[in-house]
């Protein structure tokens, strides 16, 4: 393998966690619900997936038992920024702080105090990269056309940027944010569960270490695009490989430096990217009928 | 005439207050029917009650002589009822087609089916003598198209009584003249159109039945040809109106402010002031006319110092003020009552005292020590609700839950007390009830017979015309045309209200 073909192969490998995240958080983002819960959620798919395949020793099963679990805490998360309309922000963090305690007692819990790493299977590979990567690619065109060529998708797009005309058409704003803030938690918890399961094939705790976030920054860096998100993706992913190239260069460079890189990359991408008015017009705001918060 | 929808002794309640007291009308197939009050006479539930966004308390509607139950917009669009909101309800960021396939829903299919609902759109529009591209997006058309994206969305959903809420708020002159033509096209098809306004002259020329409005309730119902515009205008205010506001004749001295050929740039980045220039002289009420968004909030930010101007010059007594920190301007004895209220001219879910003791926090007389002397500020407040007729239950009253003509008197009140040397009032009255109205036009006339300099902006002709001494109009960030009072007439400010302006000799030189 030349080392080019193995640098792209370590990008794809790396990032289609991210990538799942990162397409979940757009859809909510898009329909107007912000994620900052997005680690949170990836860490307990990733959890649930090694518990699930550990149950069923089937590591598709595994996944489709995170997609359930984190399913779950996107209703308990619609609940309370739709229903109850808290601070989305707040909650999501929240969430993050939550996920990390619970994962590691339940961890504790289930596998033993002693965290000897439980391998649990681990995804197959089909040819260069394991098959939830082609997923993830067939995913991005899936929500292209979903976002851009269906009626359910500009209802999505709709209740981000201009809700009160969404529900002037007779169409239930907070029916579709739910809708879009369960999907994309399930999608959220697939990326976890692609880390524990593609990855690695085990559980470590606080396992996540901050793709949630990066997934966030891409989405933004991605212009809310499905295929912007991808792209911006890659680029994540490409910054963490070359931390792992630069590690075995060794430059003398401190690899504390090294790794910072992909942080670096999303502190500065976020930075100029980010800027008001790139998002739907009324993200974070819940939604009231007479239009008072 | 069959009448097609009864409203049936119409209740609705908001707590103590009544906004709709037992309202029955009904209107005819082919009628265009048109309802007719101030702001806050109960128009808007009305029509909320009858298409579905609240439940009336009490009462009926039926349609062609069935009682209907309307819940949601959804039953409304059902029963061909649907309604053009004054804030359009279209989704900027999408195309003309994806709004109008997201409103529809006529196919049960998940794709978007581009070619049929494209096809059906540019069918409408040319019935209807209008040009609708469906691929564009909604945010880069201009609000008259957006408005006929609006008609094209009602006419695709098979509308039999389209209610357009004060429709012409927003256009010139002349697309005003082409929504007349619009409606008369629904006239012929036997559509009916519930129209809503409150102003005469427009709902002298297009409606055939004519409800007023007044505190709720339905107070008249009228023909248009048994009526004319003084007998509704009486109707309207329970009183015979006398706008005018008795001033004396203006003795102008020296010039407060002077603009230079100010460019600025507004938010989305275009120049929106293009080379502005005007004086106001001391004791004088300068008045700049025009339709809403040609200019006059950038324009009033450049002076106030809330935002950069691209080049040209802003003097406030003398000083140059071009870009300079709106503190800077404050200290030099501006006033300014903003156009938006309730998120610059009050804090709101403050108390109605420190909202008028906003700007004395720092003046020396309210210190004590490094705290405020609040004994001082409440007399000074207390002062103020009594001289100025605000109307409130305590000074502690959250503004918020004030009425909107007495949160505007108290602006009025924190920002005239200080005896100003120039007034910037922008749109002072609006969304204030009459009485308010009439106080406010008095005081802004009473500054002004003391030698303040008072640049007013206003989208109402009336007002311009009752208090103004001289006039400029506004169109696409230039003065289009200056005149002094006695020279005004409606029909003039209204040719240049739509760009259509002579010539000035500099302008053809340059031409």
């Amino acid at each position: 393998m030349s080392v080019i073909e193995s640098f792209l192969s370590v990008v794809f490998n790396s990032s289609t966690s991210i990538l799942f995240a990162a397409l979940g958080i757009l859809l909510m983002h898009l329909s107007g619900v912000v994620n900052i819960g997005a680690e949170g959620m990836m860490l307990i798919g990733a959890f649930s997936g090694v518990v699930g395949s550990h149950l069923t020793s089937n590591v598709w099963l595994g996944g489709l038992f995170a997609m359930a679990v984190t399913g779950v805490v996107g209703l308990v998360y619609g609940y309370c920024t739709i229903t109850y309309k808290a601070n989305q922000v707040v909650v999501g963090i929240a969430f993050n702080i939550l996920a990390q305690g619970l994962t590691t007692t339940l961890y504790r819990i289930v596998f033993g105090m002693n965290s000897s790493t439980m391998k649990v299977d681990a995804f197959s590979k089909l040819g260069a990269f394991s098959t939830p990567v082609y997923v993830g690619l067939g995913f991005v065109i899936v929500m292209t056309v979903f976002l851009n060529k269906t009626k359910p998708g500009l209802k999505v797009r709709g209740a981000g940027e201009y809700p009160q005309a969404i529900d002037s058409m007779g169409i239930s704003v907070n029916f579709t944010r739910y809708a879009s803030v369960v999907a994309g938690s399930m999608i959220i918890g697939f990326g976890g569960a692609y880390l524990s399961l593609g990855q690695l094939s085990f559980f470590t705790e606080n396992m996540t270490d901050g793709r949630g976030y990066i997934a966030l920054a891409a989405v933004i860096f991605g212009r809310y695009t499905a295929l912007g998100t991808w792209l911006a993706v890659l680029v994540f992913g490409a910054g963490e490989a070359l931390t792992y190239r630069l590690q075995a260069l060794n430059s003398g460079v401190p690899s504390q430096m090294i790794l910072m890189i992909p942080y670096v990359l999303s502190i500065v991408v976020v930075a100029f990217f980010g800027q008001k008015g790139s998002g739907p017009e009324a993200l974070g705001i819940p939604f009231s009928k007479d239009g008072r918060q | 005439m069959a009448s097609m929808l009864e409203l049936k002794k119409i209740t609705k309640r908001y707590g103590a207050f009544c906004a709709n007291k037992e309202i029955s009308l009904s209107i005819g197939e082919g009628e265009v029917y048109c309802l007719l009050g101030e702001n806050g006479a109960g128009k808007s539930t009305l029509m909320n009650v009858l298409y579905g966004l609240t439940r009336p308390d009490d009462g009926d509607i039926l349609m062609d002589g069935q009682k209907v139950a309307i819940r949601s917009p959804k039953d409304a669009i059902q029963h061909g009822i649907v309604m053009v909101h004054q804030h359009f309800m279209l989704i900027p960021a999408l195309t003309v087609l994806e709004n109008i396939v997201l409103a529809t829903e006529e196919h049960k299919g998940v794709f978007v089916e581009k070619q049929q609902v494209s096809a059906r759109i540019r069918e409408i529009s040319e019935k209807y003598g209008f040009r609708i591209d469906p691929e564009a997006r909604v945010c880069d058309l201009s609000v008259g198209q957006q408005q006929r994206v609006e008609i094209v969305k009602a006419i695709y959903h098979q509308c039999r009584l389209l209610i357009l809420d004060e429709p012409t708020a927003v256009l010139t002159p002349r697309e005003t003249e082409e929504l007349y033509a619009i409606i008369e096209q629904f006239k012929k098809e036997h559509k009916s159109v519930i129209f809503i306004s409150h102003k005469l002259h427009e709902v002298m020329h297009i409606s055939d039945r004519i409800s007023v409005l007044r505190n709720g309730e339905n107070v008249a119902t009228l023909n248009k040809g048994d009526t004319n515009e003084s007998e509704l205008s009486a109707y309207m205010v329970g009183k015979p109106v006398d706008l005018a506001v008795e001033k004396a004749n203006i003795c102008p001295g020296e010039v407060v402010l002077k603009v230079g050929s100010l460019q600025v740039k507004s938010k989305k980045g275009n120049l929106a002031v293009k080379g502005l220039s005007l004086s106001v002289r001391s004791g004088e009420i300068y008045g700049i006319a025009g339709v809403d968004g040609n200019g006059q909030s950038e324009l009033i930010q450049a002076l106030t110092g809330l935002s950069r101007s691209e080049s040209g010059s802003v003097q406030i007594l003398a000083n140059d003020t071009t870009n300079t920190a709106p503190g800077r301007v404050l200290s030099l004895g501006v006033s300014h009552i903003p156009e938006d209220r309730q998120h610059m001219g009050i804090a709101m879910n403050q108390s109605l005292m420190n909202n008028l003791i906003l700007y004395d926090y720092r003046n020396p007389e309210y210190r004590k020590g490094c705290f405020l002397d609040w004994g001082k500020a409440r007399r000074h407040a207390q002062h103020l609700v009594e001289k100025y007729r605000v109307k409130a239950p305590s000074l502690n009253q959250n503004i918020s839950y004030l009425s909107g003509g007495n949160q505007q008197k108290a602006v009025v009140a924190r920002e005239l007390d200080k005896g100003p040397k120039l007034l910037l009032a922008v749109y002072p009255t609006r969304g204030v009830d009459i009485g308010a109205v009439e106080f406010i036009h008095k005081e802004i006339v009473k500054a002004r017979d003391n030698g303040c300099a008072v640049l007013l902006v206003s989208s109402e002709l009336d007002e311009i015309l009752v208090l103004s001494d001289r006039i400029g109009v506004i169109y696409e960030g230039t003065i289009i045309g200056e005149m002094n009072r006695e020279d005004a007439t409606v029909e003039k400010i209204g040719m240049y209200m739509a760009g259509i302006a002579d010539r000035t000799p500099e302008e053809k030189l340059e031409a």
